[in-house]
């Protein structure tokens, strides 16, 4: 009994050492994994430039995918392993937004497949996980300063701090929560745009801006400042000089589109779906609201150091009333033969080569509500303007990875292939096997 | 070692069960096959009424299918592979007389655990014909070909050990195929699991332990060494297991 005892204990024994070497041996594995792509187009695999962001890392980076566990969530897991196998710097978890709200409303997530980088105490949002959104993150999280944007004020501009329908608040927020920093601009206080602006925004001036405030702006450009403004049909604002130095006109109406319109709007709010192929805008694939825009023009004849190019446009059903009142009035609107037929730009990117390396970016909006407390979380209009501003910041440092997509020619397959593709695999192989299996049985018999 | 391995082989291949469960096998891959075809094809006509330019990654919608299928085949096929091995030699006495060959038990163990594999992998080369049946029509990516059969003889080699593992249990065969379809079901269904807890240890131990998890991998192209290393300490762990008990036979009387 005893020596059954002590055999029972050695077998015990034995299998607990081995489940745990075999542990440990798994762990060494995990813990210094290493793939190798097999496939033709190499899509399980980082970029190289990726591969030096990451080797190149001396932080932390802890990153959060707010997802629900499917499918989507599964491609977030593929492409964040991959990270983590080329990085220890790197970890991951998944959670899902509806079971924790209040994490995914501490990082400002508030829609599925964000997901929220951490790492020197600062912190960068995406929207979705892709290797050019995670390594462009991990790029802005390296840099040692955080890009600091301006908001001028003093001239009727919408206020960052204001909380109500009209106020930008919102918008300073999401800058913020994507490691942005956001500061207010009085620029007649000032000589010249400070030092440290990475873009200074001006957002629906009322008043005109002084000469010598022009000036600043002019100067501040002319050395490859970026600016972006965002203008109200009415009001130029004393901008209109400016603008047409970088191949920018004003249209004097309001855009009417009486067939794309938000449901329960009138005419003056146009839906833009129509996107230009700037980094900021291309493939961008939601609906925008512009209530109250403007048209813009590009002019004719610019300079070979100037180029100016639509980032959105309405629809071609749209025109530019200029007959304001009626349209306020009475709320309806005709188009006359003199007013310009839509498709009618309401953002342009102005860029002017300065010097062989550097280079002023100008990109105006016909309009300002559109991020506004009352309309940044409509439809797509955050994601446009976080995504224009972030496409001025980053130029020229961003790194434009595109998705490796396999070119596998497909096929149609033909009466004749239909028929092999049956017969051959269903029919003729496991007849086949069948055959084997009566022949290997004769043989037996006979044996 | 190797005279254990040809009786093995022998008797596999002088036995019906072979020739019915690769005819299954194969003839239900064959259908899969054939409906991913048909499939791809259909949508190859979706994409030239919708005039997209842009090719299609076959290996995603066409390899990716077949392999997965063909593992849940190898779920239910291995048990049965393996069901005899141990319960067969118990049943009739001779296990006995196995004890008393000049090898040791794990040369025994490893020339069963080895022609139980020979069977799985003749079973999947017969299914190699589908991927030249394909080049009548297109060019697979024979990098995922390649990962894609490893890891489902890397997956069919550990649910042999756990199937050796529990035909050393019992001496009754079915009893030995129903415990390890129990057990990898088992193994397969906490994949599933990890996925719809939240991210906790919990959840990724049971991601890690899933026999499905680490096959993906496979199925896409990637040759990982943690996947590799995987089923290779999951055989050894089951094997060893088998060891443990056949030598228990021995002081248990």
């Amino acid at each position: 009994m005893a020596r059954k005892l002590l055999y029972a204990s050695s077998a015990s024994l034995f299998v607990v050492i081995l489940a745990a070497i075999l542990v440990i041996v798994y762990f060494i594995a995990s813990n210094h994994n290493v793939n190798w792509d097999l496939s033709r187009t190499g899509s399980n695999t980082l970029d190289a430039r990726t591969g030096n962001v990451l080797r190149s890392l001396d932080f932390d980076v802890d990153i959060t995918v707010f997802d629900k566990e499917g499918e989507e969530g599964r491609r977030a897991r593929e492409i964040l392993d991959l990270y983590v196998t080329e990085s220890r710097r790197i970890s991951y978890t998944v959670i899902d937004p509806d079971a924790r709200p209040g994490v995914a409303g501490k990082y400002g997530v508030d829609r599925y497949g964000q997901a929220v980088l951490v790492g020197r105490q600062r912190q960068t949002l995406v929207d979705r996980v892709t290797e050019d959104s995670i390594t462009n993150a991990l790029l802005n999280l390296k840099r040692d300063s955080r890009k600091v944007l301006y908001f001028t004020t003093g001239h009727g501009e919408r206020d960052i701090s204001r909380e109500d329908n009209q106020g930008f608040s919102q918008l300073g927020s999401a800058l913020e929560k994507d490691d942005y920093e956001v500061h207010a601009l009085v620029l007649m206080r000032e000589q010249a745009i400070p030092q440290n602006a990475d873009l200074v925004v001006v957002a629906g001036p009322v008043k005109s801006l002084l000469p010598e405030e022009q000036d600043i702006i002019r100067n501040y450009l002319g050395r490859g400042g970026r600016m972006l403004i965002a203008l109200e049909p009415g009001p130029e604002a004393g901008l209109k000089g400016l603008l047409e130095e970088y191949g920018i006109a004003l249209d004097a109406g309001i855009i009417v589109d009486r067939f794309n319109t938000m449901v329960g709007g009138d005419y003056t709010v146009p839906v833009v779906t129509t996107y230009g192929d700037a980094p900021g805008v291309k493939g961008f694939a939601y609906a925008t609201l512009f209530p109250t825009s403007r048209s813009l023009m590009i002019r004719e004849g610019l300079p070979d150091d100037l180029a100016v190019t639509w980032l959105a446009r309405t629809s071609d059903q749209s025109w530019s009333e200029s007959d304001y009142a009626t349209l306020i009035d009475e709320g309806t609107a005709t188009r006359d033969e003199s007013e310009r037929k839509g498709p009618l730009n309401v953002a342009l990117l102005a860029e002017k080569k300065i010097s062989e390396e550097i280079k002023a970016s100008l990109l105006v909006f016909g309009d300002t509500d559109f991020c506004t407390n009352a309309y940044l979380n409509v439809s797509g209009n955050k994601d446009l303007v976080l995504g224009c501003i972030k496409m001025l910041l980053h130029a020229g440092h961003k790194i434009t990875i595109d998705k490796k997509s396999a070119q596998d020619r497909p096929f149609i397959l033909t009466p004749v292939q239909n028929s092999l593709m049956f017969w051959i695999p269903v029919i003729i192989i496991p007849a086949l096997i069948l055959c084997a299996a009566v022949a290997t049985f004769r043989v037996r018999r006979r044996s | 070692m190797r005279s254990v391995y040809l009786k093995e082989l022998t008797i596999y291949f002088s036995s019906p069960i072979f020739y019915v469960i690769a005819c299954i096998f194969v003839c239900i891959t064959g259908v899969f096959f054939y409906n991913s075809m048909v499939y791809v094809s259909l949508l190859t006509v979706r994409i030239a009424q919708y005039q997209v330019e842009s090719g299609v990654n076959l290996s995603e919608i066409l390899l990716g299918p077949i392999f997965a299928d063909m593992s849940m085949l190898i779920v239910f096929i291995v048990p049965i592979i393996s069901m005899r091995l141990y319960a067969e030699e118990q049943a009739q006495g001779t296990i006995e007389l196995l004890f008393t060959y000049p090898v040791s038990d794990l040369k025994v163990l490893l020339a069963k655990y080895l022609a139980g594999m020979t069977i799985l992998t003749c079973m999947l080369a017969i299914t190699a014909v589908f991927m030249v049946l394909m080049l009548v029509v297109t060019s697979p990516d024979w990098g995922v070909v390649f990962t894609s059969y490893l890891g489902l003889l890397l997956m069919g080699g550990a649910i042999l050990s756990l199937g050796i593992f529990a035909s050393s249990l019992t001496k009754n065969q079915i009893v030995a195929a129903a415990l390890t379809l129990g057990m990898v079901l088992c193994f397969w269904v906490v994949g599933w699991f990890a996925g719809v807890l939240p991210d906790t240890p919990t959840s990724g131990f049971l991601r890690e332990i899933s026999l499905v998890n680490h096959l993906s991998r496979f199925l896409k192209g990637i040759l990982g060494v943690k996947d590799i290393v995987f089923y290779i300490c999951f055989s050894v762990f089951f094997l060893s297991l088998s060891l443990r008990v056949l030598d228990s036979n021995r002081w248990r009387g």
